[in-house]
């Protein structure tokens, strides 16, 4: 191989790499078939630069468009932080996923900043579900004492769906959040017990 | 243990580790475990074809994961919380980082993804898969929780920091 084809040959590799530098996509050139065996490795070295360099382009470019589904170009190891990237934001899809059906258990790990954010997310969204579900069914509880209940005028027992007559206190408990403990105001105090704890003339 | 009567694993062969080794306990040196699973790969492939030396490994690692399921995990909890303590159990036991990217119940077919392997991280890439112990492991789990028989196959892999495996679950029944 003479002198000058080998500059040729050169000038073209450095065209190639020049190319790739500037994000530009190479492709594969015909360097010619006499090439110094020194000369000829690095060609081949370049032509598979060139296709990895457009296979992780292609791949990148896809992945910026949203298009998780790409499948990545195997064995290429310059796409391994993207693949990486790739698989991180696959699986946040899947259990952004699953949160959103209700599913609270999933928790992100080891992704810094973003599996701290994402993990308070879902205990800040589990903790709200629970707050709803609880409000909801106190508002249940508290439905069924509205509306018209009717009450025995003289012994204050409360007719209940069954027909049935009811204690008060033993109505609200059943319908409600709320207890009774009994006691015995000043008035009825005096009323029934007044005579037997007078003191004797 | 004899010819007529080989050995079978059951899950108490694991043995009382915190009495049976009270001063060392129950760590070992990922290098240690590696040690073993390599040189089992170098003497079953120089005794088999390497073909053949990759389905044992796969099958052990099968065996690995059934008991794995059926003793250390909850198979009555739905499938995502199932998932869920999955990977809490494999970061706890620092087995691997367990991450799922799809689960299509229909063709029933999970992709998922181990990263900072116990076999694997540290390795370079290669052509060559050396992950047939995880296939088999990744089967075996899923197989005592379905109850299907799956095929589980490491289609990609790649290094950024730690070595991180990429592989596909899919049922074959």
């Amino acid at each position: 191989m003479s002198h000058d084809s080998a500059k040729v040959v050169v000038e073209l590799l450095g065209d190639q790499l020049s190319r790739l530098l500037r994000g530009e996509s190479a492709h594969i050139v015909d360097y010619g078939s006499d090439l110094d065996p020194a000369l000829k490795r690095l060609c081949e070295t370049v032509d598979r630069l060139v296709v990895s360099f457009g296979e992780v382009r292609d791949f990148i470019q896809s992945l910026a468009e949203g298009n998780l589904e790409v499948v990545p170009p195997p064995h290429n190891l310059l796409a391994s932080p993207f693949k990486q990237l790739q698989a991180n934001l696959l699986h946040l899809t899947w259990q952004t996923g699953q949160i959103a059906a209700g599913d609270f258990s999933q928790r992100v790990h080891f992704m810094g900043d973003f599996a701290e954010a994402f993990n308070t997310m879902v205990e800040s969204l589990e903790e709200k579900m629970r707050v709803e579900n609880s409000l909801r069914a106190a508002q249940a509880k508290v439905k069924q004492l509205e509306g018209i209940i009717p009450i025995c005028m003289y012994c204050k027992k409360i007719r209940d769906d069954g027909d049935y007559w009811q204690q008060l206190e033993k109505f609200i408990s059943e319908h409600s959040d709320a207890y009774f403990s009994h006691g015995i105001c000043p008035a009825c105090f005096e009323k029934h017990h007044g005579e037997a704890s007078r003191p004797e003339p | 243990m004899s010819k007529s009567n080989p050995y079978r694993f059951q899950w108490k062969d694991l043995g009382n580790i915190e009495e049976g080794r009270p001063n060392l306990g129950n760590q070992v040196n990922v290098a240690v475990y590696r040690l073993m699973q390599y040189t089992l790969r170098d003497v079953l492939n120089r005794h088999l074809s390497v073909e053949r030396s990759r389905e044992l490994l796969r099958e052990a690692g099968k065996l690995a994961g059934t008991e794995f399921c059926n003793n250390i995990l909850d198979r009555l909890l739905p499938f995502n919380q199932f998932v869920a303590e999955l990977q809490e159990k494999l970061q706890f036991l620092k087995i691997g980082i367990l991450r799922v990217e799809k689960t299509d119940f229909e063709k029933m077919e999970f992709i998922l993804t181990v990263g900072e392997d116990l076999d694997c991280s540290g390795l370079p890439p290669a052509d060559e898969t050396v992950c047939e112990y995880d296939e088999g492991f990744i089967a075996g789990v899923l197989e005592v929780y379905t109850g299907r028989e799956f095929e589980v196959r490491e289609i990609d892999c790649w290094a950024s920091g730690e070595r991180t495996c990429r592989f596909k679950a899919t049922a074959l029944s």
